[in-house]
C-alpha cells in the first residue's frame, strides 16, 4: 500500500484546478509511476487519478490531421486503423512496449510526459512532426515535439500542465515510416537504441521528405537532422544510405549504462537508420506514382 | 486521506467496498478478499505478470491498478474462471499437459491466455507466445504452456 491522497477529478477543468491547489501528480495508466513512488523515487503525498475522463482516451480524424487522446492506452494505438494504415511506425512502437499487460493500462500521453530517452512513442511522434497539445490554466498551447522534451525526465510540461493529446498532419502520397527497437531481449524490452524513419517520395522516386529520430541515443528523444540533410533530394540508394547513416554520430549522444556501451549504441544506430529506411522505402514504395 | 468508496464488478459479483485509496487492486484481492491467486512475484514492478487479471477483458497486471481505477469496471481473477466447479477448458489444458510446475505463474499465465483467446479464437504459435510475453515462468515451462493453449482453442471451438 502506499500512502496518499487521491483525487478522481470527472473532468479536464477540475483536474487544473486540483493541479493548482494541491501538490498531486497526475496518475494515467500507472505502469510507470506506480513502481516509481513504491520504490521511493517519488515523493509524492497525492496523485490525481485521469482514468474518469473518457474525454481523453481517443484516436481521431478532423480535417486532415490525426491526434490521439492522452489516456489513448498503448493497445488502442496499436489497433486503430487509421494508424495501422498510416502510420505504421507509430503503431510498431506501441507495439514494442512492454507487454499485453503494459499496454492495455500503459498510455500515450504517459510515456511522453515522462521524457524518459527510451520512450518508444518519441521517435515516431518526431518524425511524423507531431505537436504536444498542453492544457494551462490560462488556455491550450500546442507545443512541437522537437521542442517538448529538456532532458532525461524533464520536459517543458509545467507542474500544473497537462499534456491533453498529440496531433500531426495525416501522412499521404507516396510515404512511408517504420520504427525499429533494438532491445536486450524480445518481451518487455527497454531499448538500447531506437530508429524512427518517415520518408516521402516525389515523381522521380527521389526523397523530396526525409525525417528520421533517434531514442535512448541521447539525453532526450533527438531528431537526426545531419543524417535527413545528407539525404534530401537524392535517390534513396543503399549508397546514398549508408553514406548518411554514418554522420548520425553528429546527431546523437550516446551514453554507457547497464543495458549497453556508447560505442555500441553508436554502431547500433548507424545500422538501426539504414535498415529503418529501408522499411519506410518498401512502403512508400508500394505506393503508385 | 480517508477511504474511498469503489463499486465494481468482480467473478461477476457486484461488490461495493468503502477502502484504502493506496491499495493497488492486487492488495485488495488479496488481503481485502481473500482472494490470493493472483500473486506478487516481482514485487509490484509490472515484470513478472504473476499478478494478472481480465480488467474489461483485458489482460492486466493488477500491482500497477490502484483500486479507485477499477470503480465501475469489470474484474476476474482465477477464482472467477470456473463455472459451477467445472474448470475452464484453459485451465483443464494446462493441467492436461503439464503447464504446471511450481503453480506460482500459473493463474496469470492461464487468464493471460483465457483473454488472447476471448480476442483470438484461433491463435498461432506466435500469438501465443506474444500474449504470454509478459508471464515469467522460472521453471521456464513455456514450451507446454503454448501446448496448452492450442487445445483449449480446439476444445472452446468444438463447443462453438
Amino acid at each position: 500500500m502506499i500512502d496518499i491522497t487521491y483525487y478522481r477529478p470527472e473532468s479536464i477543468f477540475e483536474v487544473i484546478q486540483l493541479l493548482q491547489n494541491t501538490d498531486g501528480l497526475l496518475l494515467a495508466g500507472g505502469t510507470d509511476i506506480l513502481p516509481r513512488i513504491r520504490k521511493g523515487h517519488y515523493p509524492v503525498k497525492a496523485l490525481i487519478d485521469l482514468s474518469r475522463i473518457e474525454s481523453l482516451k481517443f484516436v481521431q480524424e478532423v480535417n486532415g490531421w490525426i491526434e490521439i487522446g492522452a489516456s489513448a492506452t498503448h493497445t488502442m494505438v496499436e489497433q486503430a486503423d487509421i494508424l495501422q494504415k498510416s502510420v505504421p511506425a507509430l503503431v510498431s512502437a506501441s507495439h514494442s512496449i512492454g507487454c499485453l499487460q503494459t499496454r492495455a493500462r500503459g498510455t500515450i500521453g504517459g510515456n511522453i510526459s515522462n521524457a524518459s530517452p527510451a520512450a518508444d512513442t518519441a521517435p515516431p511522434l518526431l518524425v511524423l512532426n507531431a505537436e504536444v497539445v498542453i492544457q494551462t490554466a490560462t488556455g491550450q498551447n500546442a507545443v512541437p515535439m522537437t521542442e517538448f522534451f529538456i532532458g532525461p525526465g524533464k520536459s517543458i510540461l509545467s507542474a500544473n500542465d497537462i499534456l491533453t493529446s498529440v496531433r500531426f498532419k495525416h501522412p499521404l502520397g507516396r510515404m512511408g515510416s517504420s520504427f525499429l527497437k533494438l532491445g536486450k531481449r524480445k518481451g518487455m524490452a527497454i531499448s538500447v537504441a531506437s530508429v524512427a524513419a518517415y520518408v516521402h517520395l516525389d515523381n522521380d522516386g527521389c526523397l523530396d521528405e526525409i525525417r528520421l529520430a533517434y531514442g535512448s541515443l541521447a539525453p532526450t528523444p533527438v531528431r537526426g537532422y545531419t543524417v535527413e540533410k545528407n539525404l534530401i533530394g537524392n535517390h534513396p540508394t543503399l549508397d546514398n544510405m549508408q553514406k548518411a547513416a554514418w554522420k548520425c554520430e553528429q546527431d546523437v549522444a550516446p551514453i554507457s549504462d547497464l543495458r549497453a556501451s556508447a560505442s555500441y549504441r553508436l554502431q547500433a544506430a548507424r545500422v538501426l537508420t539504414i535498415r529503418a529506411l529501408q522499411k519506410a522505402l518498401s512502403q512508400a514504395e508500394e505506393v503508385g506514382v | 486521506m480517508g477511504n474511498i468508496q469503489v463499486q465494481f464488478i468482480l467473478n461477476n459479483e457486484k461488490i461495493s467496498v468503502k477502502v484504502s485509496p493506496g491499495l493497488t487492486l492486487l492488495e485488495f484481492l488479496r488481503t481485502e478478499m481473500g482472494l490470493t491467486g493472483a500473486k506478487d512475484s516481482c514485487g509490484g514492478e509490472g515484470e513478472c505478470g504473476a499478478c494478472t487479471v481480465i480488467l474489461n477483458g483485458e489482460a492486466v497486471n493488477s500491482c500497477l491498478v490502484l483500486i479507485g481505477q477499477v470503480d465501475g469496471h469489470s474484474v476476474t481473477t482465477i477464482e472467477g474462471l470456473s463455472v459451477r466447479g467445472e474448470l475452464h477448458p484453459v485451465q483443464k489444458a494446462f493441467i492436461e499437459v503439464g503447464a504446471i510446475q511450481c503453480g506460482f505463474c500459473t493463474p496469470g499465465a492461464v487468464l493471460a491466455s483465457k483473454a488472447l483467446l476471448d480476442h483470438v479464437p484461433d491463435p498461432d504459435d506466435d500469438d501465443i507466445r506474444e500474449a504470454l510475453s509478459g508471464n515469467m515462468c522460472r521453471c521456464t515451462g513455456y514450451t507446454k504452456m503454448v501446448e496448452a493453449v492450442h487445445i483449449a482453442a480446439r476444445e472452446l471451438n468444438n463447443g462453438k
